[in-house]
């Protein structure tokens, strides 16, 4: 089975958008994700489906709560941490390094 | 390709040659790192694993097996739902869960009490 995979590219340039998430390898990283969920962690491996594997992360997920009697939105996020993570590529809208803030 | 109708007449090795499965063809992996995505997921056969679905309902299970389309087989299952907060139902015996509705994957993890 490992002897179908192309492991390590050979090239180090970015030529397509996979390249530039080839540059965050082993880095922490940002996924925005379907239904309004966000992961940061460290991306161990991922392939051209957006399979990804990812370690020390930590999920938030963001519902919006209407008031009953204000009709106002609030928004509420839910945070938990797990230690390894396999996500699966249809539901990753986008990956980014992490956010810095100032 | 052939239709449906002639897949279901062949037999079980004819389908399998017939059936490629998605070959995964370019994996790009850190240099601490060995393991396919899939093979990770592999090496979890027989542990507890929590799945994500992607409306909001999660899955807790041991795995059994899957298939390249992340189509997984569990038991012992447990149904949750997020927003009611609660646990809905628990299943034993065994489930085949369609990998289409699965977001993500938590493994190694300890059993979640809600």
């Amino acid at each position: 089975m490992a002897d179908d995979v192309d492991q390590q590219q050979t090239t180090n340039t970015v030529e397509e958008p996979l390249d530039l998430i080839r540059l965050s390898l082993d880095e922490r990283i940002y996924v925005k994700m379907k239904n309004d969920r966000e992961l940061r962690g460290r991306l161990h491996a991922y392939d051209q489906h957006l399979y990804m594997i990812l370690g020390d992360v930590e999920e938030t997920v963001t519902t919006i709560e209407i008031d009953e009697e204000t009709n106002e939105e609030i928004y509420k996020s839910t945070k938990r941490n797990i230690p390894m993570l396999f996500v699966r590529g249809d539901g990753v809208v986008l990956v980014a390094p992490p956010l810095r803030f100032g | 390709m052939k239709s449906i109708c002639q897949l279901f007449s062949l037999g079980k090795e004819k389908l399998r040659e017939e059936l490629q499965p998605l070959p995964n063809l370019t994996v790009y992996m850190s240099k601490k790192w060995s393991l396919l995505p899939l093979e990770l997921v592999d090496k979890c056969i027989g542990s507890r694993i929590h799945i994500v679905l992607k409306s909001d309902k999660e899955i807790v299970g041991t795995l059994l097996g899957f298939d390249d389309f992340v189509n997984m087989v569990l038991e012992n299952v447990t149904e949750f739902e997020i927003t009611p907060e609660g646990r809905r139902i628990t299943k034993l015996d065994q489930i085949l869960l369609n990998g289409n509705n699965i977001t993500m994957l938590a493994l190694g993890g300890e059993d979640p009490e809600v």
